[in-house]
């Protein structure tokens, strides 16, 4: 198959495209199991192979992929055809920044591969975790479980060779119920990853990592009597699957230079953010450090090498408020530089990211991270809080087209009064205007509050493309937030 | 699809042969979409994917699997088979699984597609977005946008069945923006749907795009003081709502799960929940999709009749199993459509009618259920929001945000237009699979929340 790829580069190049590489997918395999109220509510397995090649013509791209490996030429043929007719609508010629060529493997660490443990045991646990969620009081609970494996070999025609077996474990547990008005309340939880560890079976045996069906049903039970969320200016607090949620959608999606440049803007949308801005805007306030990190272990954002063929690497984005960097592939770099008419973006930032063999990569959070900062854990936090809400889970979000402003809703909240948690409150919503709400941010958890969320289903491009990533991030408090609106 | 059909049969009796209950679906597509980003082709890309999507039962155990297998190979799906039926004895008992429904008998298999426009080069889609390029040439705009255009099918059996189903067909979407550079980065968009690309009017695309060009670069933006303001929603924002609404209000698993803004517990067919205009159905139509890929005939079926409720969409068996009900559509490949008022058929005649301070809004962006069991929801607008007063339009706004409810908001509809259009709503998530609904031009809802805009950010 190797041999055969490195064949159809060279055909390819010989028949007049500057570049061409071919991700080849050996295996991309599924496996999930979902139980409900006891109950196995599905088993599933899916197994696929394909390629997909793409072709850079007189400064143009096309693409093509296919699952049948009969059709390997016909499919590069096509490939070609596609960059040949991109080229006779074109502005500004596509050049792809240098790179480090690498032949080289990556696989994900693990400690028991969860595809080999037996069916009956996997249900087993799942069962026994959603089982921790049963209670009179509620109509459903349940408990998910979603395995990824993917052998992929990337190859292209400056003469790199990336091998990559990759594994992924999505997991998460929920319940609901009624509440006093009649509404549907929810808790649920899913399963972070520990770069200090692996990924594998070992994450849903894990008691710290995953088994928090008591803590889950504590908060839902508590959650039925509570009163809803109030309309007011306060703090906000938000714990980890909230923060990561506020980085992805106002911090991540806006620095996407693809985005910036305008590429999106049909669909996605496009940025606040300008080429004018890096060096000089501030984005936050000065306790807000963001990067992109494409080398954070056991994330389902860090592969090793881009589909650039790029290594993963540690990019800061923002630096103590000020914005310095994006997310970056080879082909915008080159041409944001050219656009800015200065060096703005030395290198490639290894983000260029495709779903899947039948999928373009383009411009694709790998993991953006919120560096722990100085103010404690979540406990100093709430201390020194003396009117704040303190929320987690998402529910909802919305984003303004330029990520401008956001809505976001929340499963659960806890209201703050002089330094302790007063009660619960229920469907609580906050809004802001992105870049006065981080210039907000005046507390920081430490490295006790950082946790490494999994993302596994971040939308974005067309055809429309599902990305797996990470947010690495601390408890943070915002000042003065509209929330409950 | 005939081959495909065969196979099926195929596997069909190699289940039965097992003594074992299943149900197989094959679905395909070749998919090509060009894209164009700053005045330039950014992408052009065909995918070509199948996959044998196979779930079986044995008493009430059930096992589910997908193959992508592009060789449509009888002895690899039979091995998948196998690896299958060697793990469904170690599942427990599921105690409320049911028999698969057969397939309808009185229906032929579809084959949609028109070999007399079927075959297109990337080339000519390319040529759509340059002669639209070249019109807008010297005016600063950047234009972004997409053509997706392909064929799909999908074809199925049960061991409840003799024989498979199939259908294909072909579709085309398209949406072109431009961002007017020289005025704020304003933007301005145009969308079309349907099923053969050859049908595209580039003309009307062209005339309907310099009309929002000619608005936005000869009147001034405005923003506006959040509050309740009567709005004009265009049919791109109301076939938006209608997609949202019946995904949390008209699908029978979030009815029978309680999940939605309808509950089995306090709403019942015949209630009202609507205004009397508003009335919201389904049936094959452009796609004549009779049966879906889960093999249930698509009936047309009133939802909504002049505000009442009148049917849910039940398509998922594995629920509707667990509930007692009978499957009785496939809502993915619906058809909705929602019928038209007697209100003004044209925008110019929508800005004649405007006497009252109202809002435009032609489309809605990034749309959320912020409690969906109030059916409440937030977005913002985008691509045209303007201001209309005294029977003329008065300038356009920056894009502005609501918070509402579809309880409130399609309870406080004034008037629907006569005049209608099919908007896409497809996604390529998954396998290429059209999606329109079928919408008035025009709607106009009395006092809407506005809460925010994007000059306030």
């Amino acid at each position: 198959m190797q041999k055969e790829a490195k064949k159809i580069i060279e055909f390819i190049i010989e028949n007049g495209a500057s570049y061409a590489d071919i991700r080849i997918f050996t295996k991309d395999q599924k496996e999930s199991i979902q139980v409900l109220n006891g109950e196995v509510e599905q088993l599933s397995q899916s197994l696929a192979a394909g390629y997909g090649i793409r072709v850079l013509y007189k400064g143009s791209w096309g693409f093509a992929s296919h699952e049948n490996f009969d059709n390997f030429l016909s499919t590069a043929k096509l490939a070609l055809e596609n960059a040949q007719s991109s080229s006779l609508y074109r502005q500004d010629e596509i050049k792809l920044a240098p790179k480090k060529i690498f032949k080289q493997n990556f696989n994900t660490q693990t400690e028991i591969d969860p595809f080999e443990v037996p069916i009956k045991e996997k249900i087993e646990r799942l069962l026994f975790l959603e089982d921790k969620l049963k209670h009179s009081k509620f109509d459903y609970r349940g408990a998910s479980l979603n395995l990824y494996k993917r052998e992929i070999f990337y190859l292209d025609s400056e003469g790199a060779e990336i091998n990559k077996n990759l594994l992924d474990v999505e997991a998460g547990l929920w319940a609901n119920a009624f509440d006093s008005n009649s509404q549907k309340q929810s808790r649920s939880y899913y399963l972070p990853q520990d770069p200090n560890t692996s990924v594998g079976w070992e994450n849903i045996l894990s008691d710290t990592q995953f088994n928090h069906g008591d803590r889950l049903k504590n908060e839902l039970l508590s959650l039925l009597e509570a009163p809803k969320c109030p309309e007011e200016v306060c703090d906000l607090i938000l714990l980890p699957e909230m923060m990561a949620l506020q980085t992805h959608e106002t911090i991540g999606h806006a620095l996407e230079l693809d985005r910036i440049l305008g590429y999106e803007l049909s669909y996605a949308g496009g940025s606040h953010v300008s080429l004018q801005d890096f060096g000089k805007l501030t984005f936050g306030s000065n306790k807000l450090n963001a990067r992109a990190d494409g080398t954070v272990k056991n994330s389902p954002g860090s592969e090793g090498f881009d589909d650039d063929g790029v290594i993963g690497k540690n990019i800061p984005l923002i630096e103590k408020g000020l914005l310095v960097n994006a997310i970056t592939s080879r082909q915008m770099i080159t041409e944001a530089n050219a656009k800015a008419n200065k060096k703005i973006f030395s290198e490639s930032g290894g983000a260029n990211r495709a779903q899947s063999y039948y999928s373009l990569p383009i411009e694709r959070m790998n993991n953006i991270n919120i560096d722990p900062g100085n103010d404690g854990n979540l406990e100093d936090i709430i201390k020194n809080t003396k009117n704040g809400l303190l929320v987690e889970a998402p529910t909802s979000w919305s984003i303004g087209s330029n990520r401008e402003n956001f809505h976001f809703a929340c499963e659960i909240g806890w209201k703050i009064i002089d330094g302790k948690i007063s009660h619960v409150v229920a469907n609580p919503t906050y809004r802001g205007d992105s870049l006065p709400f981080w210039k907000s941010l005046d507390l920081v958890g430490n490295s006790e509050s950082w946790q490494l969320q999994q993302v596994f289903y971040c939308g974005k491009g067309q055809p429309n493309q599902a990305m797996r990533l990470g947010h690495g991030v601390p408890v943070c408090r915002f000042k003065n937030v509209q929330v409950g609106k | 699809m005939k081959e495909v059909r065969e196979l099926l049969n195929s596997l069909n009796e190699y289940l039965k042969g097992h003594q074992l209950d299943g149900e197989i679906l094959y679905t395909y597509e070749e998919s090509n979409l060009v894209r164009c980003g700053r005045n330039q082709i950014s992408l052009n890309n065909q995918q070509v994917r199948n996959n044998f999507e196979i779930s079986i039962k044995k008493g009430k155990r059930e096992i589910q699997g997908s193959l992508a297998d592009a060789n449509h190979s009888l002895d690899k799906l039979k091995e998948f088979i196998d690896e299958m039926i060697q793990k469904i004895d170690y599942l427990p008992e599921t105690p409320f699984l049911k028999d698969y429904t057969p397939l309808p008998k009185s229906f032929k298999s579809l084959d949609q597609i028109d070999l007399s426009k079927r075959h297109i080069k990337s080339e000519e889609v390319v040529q759509v977005l340059k002669i639209i390029g070249t019109f807008f040439e010297g005016k600063e705009v950047e234009q972004s946008g997409a053509i997706s255009f392909g064929k799909s099918g999908y074809a199925i059996i049960n061991t409840e069945s003799e024989n498979a189903f199939s259908w294909q067909g072909e579709d085309y979407n398209l949406e072109i923006v431009l961002q007017l550079l020289n005025d704020n980065n304003k933007e301005i968009r145009v969308a079309d749907a349907g099923t053969h690309f050859k049908d595209v009017k580039i003309k009307e695309l062209v005339s309907s795009l310099n009309r929002d060009y000619l608005i936005k670069t000869s009147s001034s933006r405005k923003d506006l003081v959040p509050k309740k303001y009567d709005v004009v929603f265009g049919a791109d924002a109301i076939a938006e709502m209608i997609a949202y609404m019946a995904w949390v209000g008209l699908k029978g698993e979030s009815y029978l799960f309680e999940s939605g803004m309808f509950k089995k517990s306090n709403v019942s067919l015949g209630d009202k929940v609507f205004s009397p205009l508003l009335s919201i159905s389904d049936a094959p139509q452009l796609f004549k999709r009779e049966i879906g890929p889960n093999g249930i005939q698509r009936k047309a079926m009133d939802f909504i009749k002049n505000g009442s409720l009148e049917n849910f969409a039940y398509s998922n068996k594995a629920t509707c199993d667990r509930f007692d009900v009978k499957q009785n559509t496939h809502f993915g490949t619906s058809e909705l459509t929602m019928e038209s008022g007697v209100g003004p058929n044209s925008f110019g005649k929508v800005v004649d009618e405007s006497i009252e301070e109202t809002v435009y809004i032609s489309y809605l962006h990034y749309m959320n259920f912020t409690n969906k069991n109030l059916g409440e929801f937030t977005g913002t607008s985008r691509f045209g929001t303007y201001l209309l007063e005294k029977g003329e339009l008065q300038g356009h706004l920056h894009n502005i945000r609501i918070n509402d409810s579809f309880l409130r908001l399609f309870n406080n509809i004034q008037w629907i237009s006569s005049s209608t259009k099919a908007v896409n709503l497809s996604n390529s998530y998954g396998m290429r699979s059209p999606y329109i609904i079928h919408c008035p031009e025009y709607i106009r809802i009395l006092d809407v929340p506005i809460t925010g805009s994007s000059a306030q950010a």
